[in-house]
């Protein structure tokens, strides 16, 4: 058995200690060993035998290590572990909301700055980019665009809703739409890219054709928010 | 005269210490000196008994560098440790009398 040998057998039996402890064992053992053999040597004894006449003066590598385990409880290491494993779990778990917190924001800010990016299919349908912005509480609603058919009467209102804390949620907001008369416009809608950061509608409105502007009605909390919505007709009207 | 294992190895071993701080393999050649080598202790049975005064309080250690550069565990004995060698020494003492008066009145032995 050679010293490296040896100082391995104590640590493989050291089942109650830290990584840490384990290396200072091993440090002192393998110390204890050289020490030894330095005496030996000054002596003139050949290295080889001076190495095996110091393990052997060690005692039984096994029983070593197992009667220093036995110094230790079993309850701190297992504590230890316990608490290590707690540390990892902790850890996954603010990485994995902060990567959501991540995903908010970054659909917070596109639904703020560049909500036609989000739905490039629906701004096929516009033909005019608005920046309208209407402040329900602490959410915005924005209507980034609209498309009018002169033949139809058919308005297409594109719009989003996004909280004004760029980590903020959007609450569930109903909106209604009023020709310019008052009249509260029948009329569909169809929902977009949603979470709890942006949720993107597309309206669908029938007005009469030529007329100047819809009023888009939030009620909320006892309040009412408005805006105008003008509108342009392609063919001049 | 034939050499005896230690059954006292803390007692021995706090001993030591009481004179000066000591690494492990500087108490076993101190130990085989003090008692002109009748103590058998197998070296590597002496790390047991410090890790165990080490986790009692008893002694503490600390690391020094040696001549040849590398660091040594030194061992050093606290102040709860001296309150119990103080103790255990004392009642070795009365043992030991006792053990002593019994052999004296046996007839023949001393």
């Amino acid at each position: 058995m050679t010293k490296a040998e040896y100082t391995a057998a104590v640590c493989a039996a050291l089942r109650r200690l830290t990584p840490r402890e384990r290396t200072a064992v091993r440090e002192e053992i393998d110390g204890h060993i050289q020490d030894h053999m330095a005496d030996l040597l000054a002596l003139d004894y050949p290295e080889e035998l001076a190495e095996q006449r110091a393990l052997s003066a060690m005692g039984d590598p096994e029983e070593v290590g197992k009667a220093i385990s036995r110094q230790y409880s079993p309850f701190w290491l297992a504590a230890g572990r316990l608490a290590a494993a707690a540390l990892v779990l902790l850890a996954l778990m603010v990485l994995t909301n902060a990567q959501s917190w991540v995903g908010l924001m970054a659909d917070n800010l596109q639904a703020r700055w560049a909500p036609g990016s989000a739905v490039p299919e629906w701004m096929e349908q516009v033909h005019q980019e608005t920046d309208i912005r209407l402040e329900v509480g602490s959410d915005v609603l924005y209507i980034f665009g609209v498309g009018t058919d002169a033949e139809t009467g058919i308005v297409t209102v594109l719009s989003c809703w996004y909280d004004q804390n760029p980590l903020g949620l959007v609450s569930g907001n109903t909106v209604t739409f009023q020709d310019c008369r008052g009249q509260v416009l029948p009329g569909g809608g169809v929902g977009g890219p949603y979470d709890a950061a942006a949720d993107f509608r597309r309206q669908s409105l029938s007005v009469l054709p030529g007329d100047p502007y819809v009023t888009v009605v939030c009620e909320r909390y006892g309040a009412r928010y408005t805006a105008q919505v003008p509108l342009v007709w392609e063919d001049g009207l | 005269m034939k050499k005896q294992s230690i059954d006292h190895a803390h007692l021995l071993v706090l001993s030591l210490l009481a004179g000066e701080d000591m690494y492990g393999y500087q108490m076993i050649v101190e130990l085989a000196r003090r008692s002109d080598h009748t103590f058998e202790m197998k070296e590597g049975t002496l790390y047991p008994v410090l890790h165990g005064l080490e986790r009692q309080g008893l002694v503490e250690a600390y690391q020094q560098e040696a001549p040849t550069g590398r660091m040594r565990k030194y061992y050093h004995l606290t102040r709860k440790g001296g309150a119990f060698l103080k103790d255990e020494a004392a009642a070795w003492q009365t043992y030991a009398g006792a053990v002593n008066a019994v052999l004296r009145c046996a007839p023949g032995l001393l």
